[in-house]
């Protein structure tokens, strides 16, 4: 069993990268409104240190059955891979927010996985690269 | 009157995003695709567009070489750099090769700030 690894950081390290975070998801907040032409609720962003275990745990507690996920690796100064992840029974309802009205149900269904991939690239790009900014 | 822009871009909601702020913008003007770097070389050559628009993150290359394909085989092109990372490096190598960076998404008021320097600049070399 792995020793928790949320004694890695002190209080001040674990603040900044809430704060760092938190810039990232504003801008990726800021993508997804412009994209969907309404306004996008955050709540205050919580940040944990978790292992591979946990994290899978706590997806499997929390979150519906089905998921879809949108991957993005980076690599720099710092090599990491982030995803996007939500419930598989709202994606439709989020490519149809971000398509707009003017297709068919057939055209919208036809374009799921391209505009999932697309609109996660947007929002995951829009967040990471905030964060980079700041280092 | 009427331009030729070419809208590079792997994921067809960019470019229907493209498109359509063209729509409110310039519905007059041709419009050329392409998904990869590859279309969009061949577009350039036989298509001859003015303006392009070119997203950053593609796969099999990226579109800041592409973009700076375009400048070298049509010097005085307008190019724009589309793309969700704006990264103060990506922002300053997209200036470097003389193009100009737009973020992701593209909003009609940044194409139409683009495109309408774009028109500005041809009229002006062509009078």
């Amino acid at each position: 069993m792995n020793p928790p690894p949320a004694t890695v950081l002190d209080q001040l390290e674990l603040d900044a990268l809430t704060e760092l975070v938190n810039l990232g998801i504003g801008q990726a907040a800021n993508s997804l409104a412009e994209m969907v032409r309404d306004e996008v609720t955050l709540s205050v962003p919580k940040v944990a240190l978790v292992s591979r275990e946990e994290a899978i745990r706590t997806l499997g507690e929390r979150e519906a059955k089905n998921l879809v996920a949108v991957h993005q690796v980076f690599e720099g100064d710092i090599t990491g891979r982030a995803l996007l992840i939500f419930p598989e029974a709202r994606s439709l309802e989020l490519v149809r927010a971000v398509i707009g009205g003017s297709l068919s149900i057939e055209e919208i269904i036809e374009l799921e996985q391209e505009a999932l991939a697309e609109t996660g690239n947007i929002i995951l790009n829009g967040c990471l690269a905030t964060m980079a900014n700041q280092l | 009157m009427p331009y030729k822009i070419l809208i590079v871009d792997d994921s067809k909601l960019a470019r229907m995003a493209v498109n359509k702020a063209l729509n409110a913008l310039y519905p007059d003007w041709v419009r050329l695709e392409a998904a990869n770097a590859e279309q969009a070389l061949t577009a350039l050559n036989e298509g001859n567009p003015d303006v392009a628009v070119v997203d950053f993150n593609m796969p099999g290359g990226n579109g800041l070489d592409l973009a700076a394909a375009f400048r070298a085989a049509k010097p005085g092109m307008a190019v724009a750099v589309v793309s969700a990372n704006r990264q103060q490096e990506i922002l300053n190598r997209t200036r470097a090769i003389g193009a100009t960076f737009l973020p992701k998404p593209l909003t009609e008021e940044a194409l139409g700030d683009f495109l309408k320097a774009a028109v500005h600049k041809m009229t002006q070399t062509r009078s």
